[in-house]
């Protein structure tokens, strides 16, 4: 379904892709104790581990994860700052984590290690984040986004330009 | 439409980080309307989520500014935004009740929880909703020249089977 230049779909858009990622994050957070937050957190700190290979073709495919040696590690203050919630909370669930092991302090910040990623667990969790974007592009398709390489629509006013 | 990469490519890290790092910006500029804390964004989202979930699929209240009135909008309860959320009560309900103080939040008559439209209808509100779909298009843009084909061909579909490499 392709709509016509003019057709303004935002609203319905962006009701039905935040819907299906709130029901991603949902589904995720059980990888860590039902708890939501603990996912944001532990999201926040492997990507910006690895935000530097997106682009990199060594580790495109699904079993392709990156050693820990390719890993930028994630300050305390950089973490604090991406997430915006009170610090004390934050390192509660840092600790956390690092106690069990899926978060590891290295010089120079945090790391999410490599053998976290590599659990059968935390594959299926891989395999079930693709197939729930491949769900999600199906269901913004079914409420008129276009995919295709038409034009951009008439209202779409480029990038956008925050400063992150 | 584009195939940028022969079908039976396995791209799926390279598309999931993406993906990932992409939602997560997005997250971190927009909860600068809740001051910058994730937590209160996430919050504010799940209860409007909440509120009009039912809405999908209604043409009515498709294009940016046909903003469901307040009569559309389903209160949601507590236990349902905590369902959705998981977050544990302890760290979600003092982040409600700092909503309401802010009047983002509204409790209903029967007590539950509703955004009103009239938070929508400020500019900042139709900016960020704006700024959202913006970056649908650019993360749309992004998973394209990874590879990630939007076709109806099936190309992203890969068999789960095999064997983490080294």
């Amino acid at each position: 379904m392709t709509p016509s230049r003019a057709t303004d779909n935002r609203r319905a858009v962006l009701r039905t892709g935040v819907f299906e990622i709130l029901k991603a994050l949902r589904s995720f957070s059980r990888l860590h104790g039902g708890d939501m937050f603990a996912l944001l957190v532990f999201t926040t700190i492997w990507n910006a581990n690895s935000e530097h290979l997106i682009g990199d073709e060594r580790y495109k495919g699904i079993f392709d994860v990156a050693p820990d040696s390719a890993n930028v590690p994630m300050t305390d203050d950089e973490l604090h700052r991406a997430i915006g919630a009170p610090p004390e909370i934050i390192d509660g669930y840092v600790a956390a984590m690092i106690e069990e092991g899926i978060v590891e302090r290295v010089p120079g910040g945090l790391i999410t290690p490599r053998p976290v990623f590599l659990t059968p667990e935390m594959m299926d969790a891989a395999h079930e984040f693709y197939d729930r974007i491949l769900g999600l592009v199906a269901a913004l398709r079914a409420v008129g986004f276009s995919f295709g390489d038409e034009p951009m629509p008439s209202h779409w006013r480029g990038p956008p330009r925050s400063s992150d | 439409m584009t195939t940028d990469s022969p079908p039976g490519t396995d791209n799926r890290r390279a598309i999931v980080r993406i993906f990932a790092h992409d939602v997560l910006r997005a997250m971190s500029s927009l909860a600068r309307l809740n001051g910058g804390d994730a937590i209160e964004f996430l919050t504010f989202t799940g209860v409007w989520t909440l509120n009009s979930q039912h809405l999908i699929g209604e043409d009515r209240f498709a294009p940016l500014r046909n903003i469901p009135p307040d009569a559309f909008r389903r209160p949601a309860t507590f236990e349902e935004l905590q369902r959705l959320l998981a977050i544990p009560a302890d760290i979600l309900e003092p982040y409600v009740e700092r909503l309401i103080e802010k009047d983002i939040v509204e409790r209903s008559a029967g007590g539950g929880l509703v955004v009103p439209s009239a938070v929508f209808a400020q500019p900042m509100m139709l900016d960020a909703t704006n700024e959202l779909y913006s970056r649908a298009v650019a993360l749309v843009a992004s998973m394209r020249a990874a590879g990630f084909s939007f076709g109806d061909e099936g190309s992203n579909e890969l068999d789960h089977g095999g064997h983490a490499s080294s």
